[in-house]
């Protein structure tokens, strides 16, 4: 099966000043359509910055990243921008739901920058909240949503634009434990559906939702393990 | 069009957040607009006004005054107290110059003027001949006009403007009646039409017109006139008439080459020309007002647009995220700085328009909305909303999601 994301030496190098610091050394990865991931690492491993690669927020200084079979290495902005918004559905540690906009709304921001927005993308958004148990809270500003509501909404919001991927960056890491279940049973269920998950964390707890477990350290895999 | 109501429900939430800075921008484009508007309403009212007026004052009018016009200087009377014109004048002017179809010599003075028990101070007194309301476009509404008889045998009788009329007679009808002129009792024969105030806002329906030789006998005792109108055969015919009738005074009143003037020769484009440099000054100081304005307008907006990108950092952080390119950042941007100016420039319009209405009111002005002014403003107040965000919504572009995903890692 063609892997939805294929890195082959990706090294990424940010320069501080004079100095330059490789904080990726040459990542190999491949992950297959349909897989449930957890990428695991402690402060500044690289994890982060592996993320952002994967999620197309950010390009590397050399070797290979495809994702979806596109070729990510040298696009510019706009192209990253649509790669986004057509393949990548991001969930935050913070939520980072838009404070002065109803949870519909934030729901359907993707949307927004879509060329080929659907006319029945409301109904569409509505369908997700429903799913999620938050229909009768569609028309509240976020702030009257607890912790794991407003994450349960951005799920939602990643899942607008019906994108392969939905990848978490710490997405329990503001939760309480049962909360923290409900989020992890309920990426688990859209993988089951069908999508791609990857998820960032450095709790093992977490990561042990993933079928497949992929560790970082100091800028390179050092173990990967499939349940 | 959805995404635009929705980015606009989120600039206002935001913009809650800087109220008293909203308003102060706000209030900067609303005076800027409101001047454009009112000076280019202005400005209108006023050539419809001296269009009115040249047609007011009579065709083809050229006007003689004693004294010179000091063309430049401020508070100048345009017409001297002077009175150096003679009847003689005006008759040499009909007899000797073709061009001049008709000769209107004329004094005035202000007397009081009694009817019973009400006095009134100060009402202009004019002498005329029987051309007068030819002349000069004045038309009689009721009773009958002044006639070479009532001139030749000094009648004391009198043409009567509807606003005296009203302050003397009240809703009866004036004709016939007597009224004290200074010390002279004068019966009234008609009544004006309506004329309206003229351009320097005077109302000419409150004077009196009485036979010139009766003006200079029993009211001036004197051979002189203030002023002499003459009309042109044709509108080509002004421009060489004023410098006949110059040539013919000057000999007249034994000026040599050197000496200057002592009487001014004006057709009514200068007149109005005068009477509009007041006008033009409002102008260009309601210009440089509403320039201000917009200035200062355009840096509240900034200065609102630069905190507002600051505290949406984690929103744009998002929309990047999705998907949102940087041209939608900064046309966000652009549209919420325009719509702050917009909302200002809309209230500064509407405020313009009604401010304009009342000043052309109260001058006695016909109003008159200018759309060029109405266009300016509104293309001001959006350019002063677009050149305000162009600055912040560039910076806002700098904001990579990046930023603002901090997980440990």
């Amino acid at each position: 099966m063609t892997p939805l994301c294929l890195m082959e030496d990706v090294r990424k190098t940010f320069r501080m000043g004079d100095d330059a610091v490789e904080v990726l050394k040459g990542i190999d990865l491949a992950v297959a359509p349909g897989e449930f991931a957890a990428i695991m690492g402690t402060s500044g491993s690289g994890k982060s910055t592996l993320m952002n690669l994967i999620g197309c927020l950010d390009v590397p200084t050399s070797g290979r990243y495809l994702l979806a079979g596109r070729e990510v290495l040298g696009l510019q902005d706009d192209d990253l921008s649509e790669l986004r918004n057509a393949h990548i559905g991001f969930v935050f540690q913070s939520f980072y739901l838009l404070p002065y906009a109803t949870v519909l709304e934030n729901v359907l921001l993707p949307t927004l920058y879509r060329e080929s927005a659907k006319d029945h993308a409301e109904d569409h958004a509505i369908e997700l909240l429903r799913l999620v148990g938050l229909e009768a809270r569609m028309r509240f500003r976020p702030n009257r949503l607890s912790g794991g509501e407003q994450q349960r909404a951005a799920i939602c919001r990643a899942l607008m634009n019906d994108p392969e991927l939905l990848l978490a960056d710490e997405p329990t890491g503001q939760l309480d434990s049962r909360t923290a279940a409900e989020i992890m049973n309920l990426l688990a269920k859209m993988n089951e559906r069908g999508k791609t998950v990857i998820v960032v964390t450095h709790d093992p707890a977490i990561a042990a939702y993933a079928k497949r477990i992929i560790r970082i350290r100091d800028g390179v895999i050092v173990d990967e393990q499939a349940d | 069009m959805k995404r635009t109501l929705l980015n606009l429900k989120i600039a206002l939430g935001s913009l809650g957040n800087f109220k008293l800075r909203t308003a102060l921008a706000v209030l900067g484009v609303f005076f800027g607009t409101l001047s454009l508007v009112v000076v280019g309403n202005l400005s209108d009212s006023l050539a419809l006004k001296t269009e009115q007026e040249i047609a007011n004052l009579g065709n083809n009018l050229i006007i003689v005054v004693s004294g010179q016009i000091h063309r430049y200087g401020p508070n100048t009377p345009l017409i001297s107290r002077a009175t150096n014109l003679t009847l003689g004048d005006a008759e040499a002017i009909a007899i000797s110059l073709p061009a001049a179809a008709r000769v209107s010599p004329s004094g005035f003075k202000a007397f009081p003027v009694r009817r019973g028990n009400t006095v009134l101070k100060a009402i202009a007194v004019n002498g005329v001949t029987p051309d007068f309301s030819e002349v000069r476009n004045f038309e009689i509404a009721e009773g009958s006009p002044i006639t070479e008889e009532d001139d030749r045998l000094q009648r004391k009788v009198a043409l009567i403007g509807r606003t005296t009329a009203e302050k003397l007679f009240g809703e009866e009808n004036p004709v016939g009646k007597t009224i004290l002129i200074w010390r002279v009792p004068c019966q009234i024969i008609g009544v004006m039409a309506e004329k309206g105030a003229d351009i320097a806002g005077n109302d000419q329906d409150n004077q009196l017109f009485i036979p010139l030789k009766t003006f200079l006998r029993n009211f001036v005792n004197l051979e002189n006139v203030n002023i002499i109108y003459v009309q042109a055969a044709s509108v080509e015919a002004i421009d060489p008439l004023r410098g006949e009738i110059e040539a013919l005074l000057r000999v007249r009143h034994g000026i040599r080459k050197d000496m200057k003037d002592d009487f001014s020769v004006v057709d009514l484009k200068e007149v109005t020309a005068l009477k509009s440099q007041a006008m033009d000054l409002i102008s260009v100081l309601g210009r440089i007002a509403a320039a201000a304005s917009f200035l200062i307008g355009a840096l509240g907006i900034l200065s609102i647009m630069i905190l507002i990108v600051n505290e949406r950092r984690v929103e744009i952080g998002i929309r990047r995220a999705v998907g949102s390119r940087k041209r939608d950042i900064i046309l966000q941007f652009l549209m919420e700085s325009s719509f702050i100016s917009v909302s200002g420039g809309a209230i500064g319009m509407a405020a313009g328009l009604l401010m304009s209405l009342a000043i052309a009111r109260v001058l006695g002005y016909p109003s008159s909305i200018s759309v060029r002014g109405l266009l300016t403003a509104f293309a001001a107040s959006v350019a002063s909303g677009i050149l305000a965000g162009i600055y912040p919504s560039l910076k806002a572009t700098t904001i990579h999601p990046v930023d603002i995903i901090r997980s440990k890692g």
